[in-house]
């Protein structure tokens, strides 16, 4: 995929170009145009309910108030619900936006008919219809938790919670380098991030991998997110080159620590198969099964 | 009174029937990724349709 900056001619682009040599994946925004055209009815029926007299008005811009406020749910509900699939072990939702969008769309389009005069059975019927719509394109949001086979739920249950915190460091993290607005440094942090998701996933896949990359996924993850947090305001501020440097090699030695160690967790799973296999061949062979 | 209450009936079935729908087509790659099956358009649509038209008063109670 092209981008727009960083290449051998842009400005500090062959400086920078040692950091750049794994690819960056590219996420879609769960959200899209769907969500965001749900918007526009709500200020039409703003703009419809002027002239019609202040009963109307009340009407409409209650309902255009209502519509926004399902508007914005469902799209919370969306980047919700992307998060739980893209995850192994996840909660489900603690408020199913989605289904509230619903309703509000619903309570929305009979405020928006009586605004309109149509009568409160109409408006009411239209109301049913809307909230059926709604919940028919989008869905319900996930209700149950996700969890993997044959692993302790208590374990799952930290687990989701350490990742809950590491990932509310990363989004922490990614809003402070937007601060910097520099392009290239957004890109840094964001690679930076998907090592940091390799080893979420990882510890997702096998919880007792948990203890040994708690410093990794708390205290580190900590420390790079206030180290952004202070660049980005002096980054901001004079676009001081030394102090990009620096934060620039801070990333360099972060990711790589993270990658060996997510190394580490995926051999020590391997290792430990190695020894299920070894067990269960010497106990078959004891019990005088041949494996040839 | 009654009709009205009948036909709120049907439409309570149809966001029954229409959420059943949702919970045995959206499983599957088009859901994690975003995005709508056909169904979902259609209903989409729909939707939009009608909150622009009760907005603007193009729906009635005719």
């Amino acid at each position: 995929m092209a981008q727009r900056f960083g290449g051998t001619f842009s400005p500090a682009g062959k400086n920078d170009r040692d950091y750049d040599a794994r690819p960056l994946k590219v996420t879609v925004s769960p959200t899209g145009a769907r969500s965001n055209l749900l918007f526009v009815p709500g200020v039409i029926l703003a703009f419809m309910s002027f002239g019609s007299g202040p009963e109307s008005l009340a009407l409409g811009l209650a309902g255009a108030g209502t519509w926004t406020l399902a508007a914005w749910l469902t799209r919370e509900g969306l980047k919700a619900e992307s998060a739980y699939h893209s995850r192994k072990v996840a909660r489900r939702p603690a408020l199913p936006r989605k289904i509230i969008g619903s309703l509000l769309i619903g309570g929305g389009t009979v405020l928006a008919g009586l605004s309109q005069d149509t009568g409160l059975a109409a408006a009411a019927l239209y109301g049913v219809i809307g909230a059926a719509l709604h919940m028919t394109a989008f869905g319900p949001d996930p209700l149950r938790n996700k969890s993997l086979e044959g692993v302790d739920e208590f374990q799952q249950d930290r687990v989701a919670r350490v990742i809950d915190e590491a990932e509310a460091h990363l989004d922490a993290m990614k809003s402070a380098i937007r601060r910097a607005q520099d392009p290239r440094m957004e890109a840094r942090v964001e690679r930076f991030q998907q090592s940091v998701r390799e080893m979420l996933r990882t510890v997702e896949e096998d919880p007792r991998d948990l203890t040994a990359s708690r410093k990794f996924l708390g205290v580190y993850l900590m420390g790079a997110r206030d180290a952004t947090i202070k660049f980005a305001d002096i980054y901001a501020r004079n676009r001081d080159s030394a102090a990009k440097s620096d934060y620039l090699m801070l990333l360099t030695d972060l990711e790589e620590n993270y990658i060996a160690k997510t190394r580490k967790l995926l051999e020590d799973s391997n290792s430990d198969l190695t020894v299920e296999i070894d067990v269960l061949r010497d106990r078959l062979q004891r019990e005088g099964v041949r494996l040839d | 009174m009654i009709r009205f209450v009948m036909l709120l009936v049907l439409a309570a079935v149809v966001v029954t029937v229409g959420a059943i729908a949702v919970a045995v087509w959206s499983t599957g790659d088009n859901a994690r990724s975003g995005k709508l099956n056909g169904v979902q358009k259609v209903a989409y649509i729909c939707l939009f349709a009608m909150m622009t038209g009760v907005a603007t008063g193009w729906l009635g109670a005719e």
